[in-house]
Formats: structure tokens, C-alpha cells, sequence
């Protein structure tokens, strides 16, 4: 374990610089990330993982050319020798060192932990997960498995550039999930729920209690035990409050991440300053909402993050860019450049984005709905950056009938056009919610991410529901 | 990088290190070399050249059972996996489930599985690399000018590992990788009104553990290009009930995901479609699947697996019926069977082949959906209900009338399982589930 920080300084910084012969810029991102997991299974603690994960990635930039390598090490030597791999493509370029000086860049004050993960002893984390199982089997005799997961992750990081700048910071995260079944003779039907925070402990305090995230996924479970078939068709959908920002982050997010628009994939490629929404849509990317998942002090590329207006009352503002993007397409840097971990170079990458607050209560939103869908929890959502198709896909999910919330409804994925269904957003509620759940965006490399929305209506997107006729 | 026969001595002297403090003690140990050169319009975009090892180690007291994993494999690095779960272990409690495997099922399986191509690894230099994926990407821009490339890829890796557990067994293992593809995007005019920018993006990519068995830069350029220019102008298919075809991409997905649902670890813990399901009729007579760990050069390939349990091959599904469950030492405990090697889940996932092309699947059909992609989470194994965004193609009397996308396809695995009436011959070696295209006699479309 690590007692001082990670042990690499400016100097051996200095070093691994000087021996760069070509391309334009280059950083070091060294990572110490420890995590600590618990799994309750059958009524048991059944099995504590911790696992460790150290190292420094190092990229040599050469215009729009990247190289990148990185060492399971600290050492010097080791920085060193990565790179020089990760010069091997840079062809030209003058590279120059300003590592004398120095800009020390201090993070955001977004997160911190009031009950340190490192210090607390398994035996609490133990506990914790215990509570969780204890509301969910509480919640109902029918509930007759369930799972819990918690991991606690701290990591350490560590960056240096060829500018001479240099910060560190130290980013907590605490996941939980928790799964539960619910059987009715034949029927087995499951419910989800869980928390996703930067923050130490104390999320179970001041966010939510361990019971009540355990509840939740009884509470679905058995709610979808007496699920029908979903209708299949296009319909007005309404979303609720918080979880159904994966709309947002599907339908529009990727297609806004800068390496999409740079190369001429994303079908908002050359929209800035067009209607590409309803005027009801003002849509954010915020890197300092504080202790959300998608929450940054500075992006892993130094960058201070900050509030985005992507889109505003309908119209195309700016993209989500990294430095590369940033300055290729002329744009000022957004604090989007994320990775996975030290062994991946960052790119543009999503934090927290979510609709802002409209003026509609939710329940005349669904009171004027003849018949249609709505849409509580989510499993989770794709979507094709290039069409703007993007599926989402509801855990939890009810019919509305003349203006009434009735059945609850399973199997069902919806799809529709980014582009095409943010025009159909007629009403916005006045309810926004972040979620607090455990969203993991994959983009050949997963980060946590924040996602949230008010509730909305789409007049008419397409449901794919199994109940052909109905 | 670490040799086969290092990584073997490093497991073997950490289950020593722990091995006096618990009942059983097993270390899985592997260690990576990948090189990727990834070029867009001529010029090199991203390269990536990078070494990582990983160590795992689980250990049992009592029904107890802890696990810590890391990169530091120097001696001080052992020790503080040690110690983990040394202090980890105190808080689990028993399993009344736990078993320690049966000495005489560890081993390795005496069989040659070709699984390296050192020759073929020593040749993919960077420059190599790079003059490949200029030459890819040319090719298939250069076939219509109205692509636009989304980056060519060309990579190559190679992994060495080792098994060691309380037994005094320990055992190495190696491979190699090699793979390449493309992606294109084309503008898109057609499409309604509120659609604008709308662009189709495709690609192709091939993958095998010898270098001379990937699919030649020709044909990945022009299965690239085909795929993407034959999006253009889609629109919504009519809500409705169609036969659907899968091909082989969209095929390999759906099997995929019934290896989950009868793999041990999914069924003991009640989240499959498939409980105790075994010796019944679960799909059409035509379909047969088996598990083949020894595939001369396949993907998945392995002698023995996560619990070190000796690698073998057997029938998954024969003519419709259920013949096995994918099971590890502790799944197959909780289920009253016996291990077959598949801790960690299956190697090679092989649907029995069929006969004919898609071409003849898409000429036998008289109205149907050809589904060439799939999105979204909505395979739930747990349920058995299907449901997910789909792209392709609407088929009328055998021809394909035009492209179709932003629709969804539906139904249960088991109605798709039964409804299979069609399996065609064309499953691809690149991956470890070999599943070529199949036809299912009726699902639930919603379009327009």
C-alpha cells in the first residue's frame, strides 16, 4: 500500500521528457488504484476481493498522431522505456520540454470522503451490504434471492505534462448493487437497484440508506410480477424523473463526444447554432456537480472540468471535446478527456448529462396521454452514432391508458433517432432528478458516469414490445 | 514479458507462500504484449505498444473464501496479495456450498491446440502494422468516393499464463492474436425531414491466433464497404410479424448469450430461462451446439480452466434437447453435477453447421427481415425475454427489396429457440462462439 503519495517526482518527470526526441506534446498519468469488494450470495457473505492496480501510461502527441504505452511500474526506468514506444509513430515535430517552473494545477473541490474507504475495516463494509439484503428480504416473502455487490474504490492520480503543468488528486467512488428475485409459482421476475457516488461512507447517511436501496429492487421485482406483455408500435412515451437520462446520454451525448464530430461519423457533424431540438431541450454535461459518479476535479488531462450547455432551448452550442479534438477543431477545451485506467490514452468521454427543468407538472404530463408508455428504471441504452439511432432499454415500466399510470409491462426495448425523437420532446417537467445509480458508459473503455432528467414526454417514438395487435 | 514456464514457477512459488495458512490455495497468472496501430486518411492516428500482467489468488479455510488480485508480481508484491487475504478471509463467512475440487479432475488435457504464431508475431513491427492499415483503408475507400474513413486497425498480441493450486500442480499456457479491421461512414441523403445528418456506419474486422488465417485486406475492405453502403436510404420496416434471419454477426450474439444461460454460474443462482432444464426439448431438432475446448487455432481454445479443472468436449444441445449445463467446481457442486471444465464459462461455443449460404436463407424466404445488426440490453437470459433495436434488410419472395433499420425485434429465447427452421453453413472461426445464420419461423416487429 501506498503511504506518501505516488512516488514519482517532477524530476523523474523531467527525465522521462528530456529523452523524447519527436512529437509536439506528452503526459504521464500514473495511477494507484486500490479496490475493496464484498458479495452477499444465499444469505451470506460469500466472498471480499481487493484488488490493485498501479502503473504509469505515458502518450507522445505528434499533431493529430497519438502513441501510447504504459508500465505496471513507478520507476523511472520503466516510465522511460514506455516512452520510448509511445514516440515510435510521432514522425516530426519539435518536441519541447517547459518542465522547469512548473504550474502546479489544484483540482476542483467536487468530492470528498468524511469515512475514509482505505481506512474502514471489511467487517464495516460487511455490515453495510448486510443492511441492504435485510430491506430487500423485509420487503416481501416472495423475494427469495438476492444479491449484493459493493466495491469501494479510491484512486490516486498522478499527471505530468510536457507544459510544465503537474496535479494530483484523489477520486473516491462507492458501488452498490443489488439484485432481487421474486417467484410466483413459475414467474421470476427481478428488480435491480444500487448507488453510485464519489464519496466516501457517508453515502449511506446522506444519500440513501442501505434498506432502502434493497427495498427498491424488491419493490420492482415484484411489480414486474405482474407485468403483461409490452404493446409493440409507435406511441407517446413519457420518462420519469432521474434514470431516464440514459435518453439523453444515448440520443444525443455520444453523437456530441468531439472525436465523432472530428471524424465526420456523428450526424450532428457542422449543426453548431441549428434548431436540432424541441425548444423545450437544453441538454448539460457537468464535470462538478458535487459527489455525482461523473464528477472531476480536473479530466485526466489536467483540465478543469466545468458546466457544458451542449444543446440550448433546442439549438446545437458546443461538443464535448480532449485536448487533441479541442484543438484540432478549433474549440475551448471542455475537461472531457477521460481513461479507463493508466493503461488507455483518454478521449472525450461524457461526466454527468442530463435535460434541464421545464414547466409541466409530471402529473398533467400524463394526464393528457390517451395511451402510451411509461418509463421508471432503465437496464440500459445504445446507440448508433452515425444514424443516430439509439435503443433504450426499461427495467421498469408501466401503460398509460386515458390519462391514467395502469399496467406494469415487460420485455420491451424502445428505439427511436436521436435527432429526429429530441424534436418530438412536447413537454418537460418541472421535477428534474439526477440519479444516483450506477451508471458505467462503455466506449471501448468503461467510466463512471452521471446521467439525469425532469420528466419528459416524446409524442411518438417506437416501443418494441412482444404483444403484436394488442 | 514473462515466459510460459516463468509464469509457471512465479504460480507455483505463490501458492507456497500461502499455501500453510489455508485448506486450498489457487493462483491464476497471465501476462500480455499488444501492439495496435490504428491510421485515418492516410496518416497514423493512435499507436499502442504496451506490456501488463495480472495475478490472481483465491484461497478456502473453512468453507471461507477470499481473493486479491494485482500487477506487482516482485516478491513484495506476493506478499501483499497474501496479506490480503489473509485479513480479507476473517470476515467471509462459510459457505455450506464449498468444496475443494477433486485432486484426481485437475490437470491439463493431452491434446495440441496450435495456439501461437511466434513467426507471425515477430513480423507485425510497427511500421508493418502501419503499412497494412494504410493499405486497408486505401483499398476500401477507394472503392466509392463517397466514404469517409473511420480509422483502420491492425493489431497483434500475445499472452503467456500459468495455473497453480494447493495440489502441487502447476501448469503454463500461451498464445497469440492477431486482428485487423475498418470502419467507414457515408453520408446518408435520404431519410424524413426531421432526420438531417443522418450517416451510415459500418465496418469489418477479422481475427485469428495465426497470422496467415486472417481474412485477406481485399476481402475486409470490400465486406467493410458492402456493409455500410448498403444502409443507405433505410427506413422503418411496417410493424408486424416477420420471419427473421440472422446472420452470422447478429447469430453469434444470440448464441452468445445462451452459453450464459447455461453456464453454472448463472443457473445456481436462479437467473437463467434454463433451470433445471436438462434431458428436455429446448429448441428446433435442427439445432445442435457442443462445447469443443480443442479446436486446432481456436479462440477460445484452452487445456484446463479457471479452477484448473482438465479441459473437455462434449454436447451442449443435441437435435433440440439440453443435453449439458457449461459447469466450474462450485456451480457444479450447488447443482448436483459433475465439472466438465468450463469455470469461467465456455471455450469454444460451436453451433453445429447447417447447409447453404445466407444467400439461400434470404432466397428460401418469402417475407422477412434479414437483421445484419443488433442494439441494446434487452437479451435478458434471466427471463428468457428478447428484446432489442435491430438494422437489416426487408425480404419479399426471396429479394431483398431495401434496407431497413430503427425497429425493434421481439419475443422470448425459447420461441426463438423452438422457431428455428433454417441453419445455414456459414459460421466465422474469428471468435470463440461459432454460430453461422439462422432463420426463425415468426417474431414481433415494431417499425412504423
Amino acid at each position: 500500500m501506498l503511504k506518501n503519495g505516488i512516488p514519482f517526482s517532477r524530476e523523474d518527470a523531467a527525465r522521462v521528457f528530456s529523452g523524447i526526441r519527436k512529437g509536439t506534446f506528452s503526459d504521464i498519468f500514473l495511477q494507484y488504484r486500490v479496490s475493496t469488494s464484498v458479495r452477499i450470495e444465499d444469505g451470506i457473505l460469500k466472498s471480499s476481493t481487493r484488488s490493485v492496480s498501479a502503473g504509469a501510461g505515458i502518450r507522445v502527441v505528434d499533431g493529430e498522431s497519438t502513441g501510447y504505452s504504459f508500465c505496471e511500474s513507478f520507476e523511472p526506468g520503466d516510465v522511460v522505456r514506455a516512452a520510448g514506444f509511445a514516440q515510435a509513430i510521432a514522425a516530426s515535430g519539435k518536441f519541447g520540454v517547459q518542465a522547469a517552473g512548473g504550474r502546479r494545477i489544484f483540482p476542483g473541490n467536487y468530492y470528498s470522503q468524511k469515512i475514509p474507504l482505505i481506512k474502514t475495516a471489511v467487517d464495516e463494509r460487511a455490515k453495510l451490504a448486510r443492511r441492504v439484503l435485510d430491506g430487500a428480504k423485509g420487503f416481501s416473502p416472495l423475494i427469495d434471492r438476492v444479491t449484493v455487490n459493493m466495491t469501494d474504490t479510491e484512486d490516486q492520480i498522478l499527471i505530468f505534462n510536457s507544459l510544465g503543468e503537474w496535479g494530483m488528486d484523489v477520486r473516491p467512488m462507492v458501488t452498490l448493487s443489488v439484485s432481487a428475485r421474486a417467484s410466483r409459482g413459475e414467474n421470476f421476475q427481478f428488480g435491480r437497484s444500487g448507488i453510485g457516488m464519489r464519496m466516501g461512507f457517508e453515502v449511506f447517511d446522506r444519500v440513501e440508506s442501505p434498506e432502502s436501496i434493497g427495498r427498491k429492487a424488491a419493490k420492482q421485482a415484484l411489480t414486474m410480477l405482474d407485468a403483461r406483455p409490452a404493446p409493440a408500435g409507435a406511441m407517446p412515451v413519457v420518462l420519469a424523473a432521474g434514470e431516464s437520462g440514459v435518453l439523453i446520454h444515448e440520443s444525443v451525448g455520444h453523437p456530441l463526444e468531439a472525436d465523432f464530430i472530428w471524424k465526420k461519423a456523428s450526424a450532428y457533424t457542422g449543426r453548431v447554432g441549428e434548431q436540432v431540438a424541441s425548444p423545450l431541450c437544453t441538454v448539460v454535461d457537468d464535470g462538478t456537480i458535487p459527489s455525482n459518479r461523473g464528477a472531476l476535479g480536473f479530466d485526466d488531462e489536467l483540465t478543469p472540468t466545468k458546466r457544458s450547455v451542449l444543446i440550448e432551448n433546442g439549438i446545437l452550442k458546443g461538443f464535448m471535446n480532449d485536448r487533441i479534438t479541442a484543438e484540432t477543431l478549433k474549440l475551448e477545451r471542455s475537461g472531457n478527456g477521460r481513461r479507463e485506467s493508466f493503461q488507455d490514452p483518454p478521449i472525450p468521454r461524457m461526466r454527468a448529462t442530463f435535460m434541464s427543468e421545464g414547466k409541466s407538472s409530471p402529473e398533467e404530463i400524463i394526464s393528457e396521454v390517451k395511451r402510451g408508455v411509461y418509463c421508471v428504471a432503465f437496464a440500459g441504452g445504445q446507440v448508433n452514432i452515425a444514424s443516430g439511432d439509439f435503443v433504450f432499454v426499461p427495467s421498469e415500466a408501466y401503460l398509460i391508458e386515458n390519462g391514467r399510470i395502469t399496467a406494469p409491462i415487460k420485455n420491451l426495448t424502445l428505439i427511436g433517432n436521436g435527432p429526429d425523437a429530441l424534436t418530438r420532446v412536447d413537454r418537460v417537467g418541472n421535477d428534474f432528478k439526477l440519479s444516483t445509480g450506477t451508471w458505467i458508459c462503455g466506449k471501448g473503455q468503461s467510466v463512471p458516469v452521471g446521467i439525469g432528467l425532469p420528466t419528459v414526454r416524446i409524442s411518438r417514438l417506437t416501443v418494441g414490445g412482444a404483444a403484436n395487435g394488442d | 514479458m514473462e515466459t510460459k514456464e516463468k509464469c509457471r514457477e512465479i504460480a507455483a512459488e505463490m501458492v507456497r507462500l500461502a499455501k500453510s495458512d489455508f485448506e486450498y490455495v489457487r493462483v491464476f497468472l497471465t501476462a500480455s504484449e499488444e501492439r495496435e496501430v490504428e491510421v485515418r486518411d492516410g496518416k497514423p492516428e493512435n499507436s499502442s505498444f504496451s506490456e501488463s500482467v495480472s495475478m490472481v489468488i483465491v484461497v478456502s479455510r473453512d468453507g471461507r473464501t477470499a481473493s486479491a488480485s494485482g500487477s506487482d508480481i516482485s516478491p513484495d508484491g506476493r506478499k501483499f496479495l497474501v496479506s490480503s487475504v489473509q485479513e480479507l478471509i476473517k470476515v467471509v463467512e462459510p459457505d455450506p456450498w464449498y468444496i475443494i475440487p477433486e485432486k484426481e479432475m485437475i490437470g491439463s488435457a493431452g491434446k495440441k491446440l496450435d495456439p501461437v504464431d511466434y513467426e507471425g508475431y515477430e513480423s507485425r513491427t510497427v511500421e508493418q502494422l502501419l503499412e497494412e492499415a494504410m493499405d486497408l483503408e486505401k483499398r476500401a475507400v477507394s472503392i466509392d468516393k463517397r466514404l469517409i474513413s473511420g480509422g483502420a486497425t491492425v493489431s497483434a498480441s500475445r499472452l503467456t499464463g500459468a495455473f497453480a493450486c494447493s495440489f502441487d500442480f502447476s501448469e503454463g499456457f500461451e498464445g497469440t492474436d492477431f486482428s485487423m479491421g475498418i470502419s467507414l461512414t457515408v453520408d446518408d441523403e435520404a431519410g424524413d425531414s426531421t432526420n438531417v445528418g443522418r450517416k451510415q456506419r459500418n465496418g469489418w474486422s477479422t481475427t485469428a491466433v495465426h497470422l496467415h488465417d486472417l481474412e485477406s485486406r481485399v476481402d475486409v475492405a470490400r465486406k467493410a464497404v458492402s456493409r455500410t453502403l448498403g444502409q443507405l436510404g433505410s427506413r422503418k420496416p411496417p410493424t408486424g410479424e416477420f420471419e427473421i434471419i440472422f446472420d452470422s454477426t447478429s447469430s453469434r450474439s444470440f448464441f452468445a448469450a445462451l452459453s450464459q444461460a447455461v453456464s453454472g454460474t448463472n443457473l445456481y443462482r436462479g437467473e437463467s430461462f434454463l433451470l433445471d432444464a436438462v434431458g428436455e426439448s429446448i429448441a428446433s431438432n435442427l439445432l445442435s451446439i457442443r462445447e469443443d475446448p480443442f479446436l486446432p487455432r481456436g479462440i477460445g481454445s484452452r487445456l484446463f480452466d479457471l479452477d484448473g479443472v482438465r479441459a473437455m468436449s462434449f454436447p451442449v444441445v443435441e437435435r433440440g434437447v439440453l443435453k449439458n449445463y457449461l459447469l466450474g467446481v462450485y456451480a457444479a457442486h450447488r447443482l448436483g453435477m459433475k465439472p466438465n471444465g468450463c469455470a469461467g464459462g465456455s471455450s469454444n461455443f460451436v453451433v453445429e453447421p447447417g447447409n447453404g449460404s445466407l444467400d439461400d436463407l434470404v432466397r428460401e424466404t418469402s417475407r422477412g427481415i434479414l437483421v445484419t445488426g443488433l442494439m441494446g440490453q434487452g437479451a435478458d437470459i434471466r427471463t428468457g425475454d428478447y428484446s432489442r433495436g435491430a438494422e437489416g434488410f426487408l425480404i419479399e419472395n426471396g429479394e431483398i427489396l431495401y434496407p431497413v433499420s430503427e425497429f425493434t425485434i421481439s419475443g422470448t429465447f425459447s420461441e426463438m429457440l423452438k422457431g428455428i427452421d433454417r441453419i445455414a453453413a456459414d459460421a466465422r472461426p474469428d471468435f470463440s462462439v461459432l454460430a453461422p445464420a439462422v432463420r426463425f419461423r415468426k417474431m414481433v416487429v415494431a417499425g412504423s
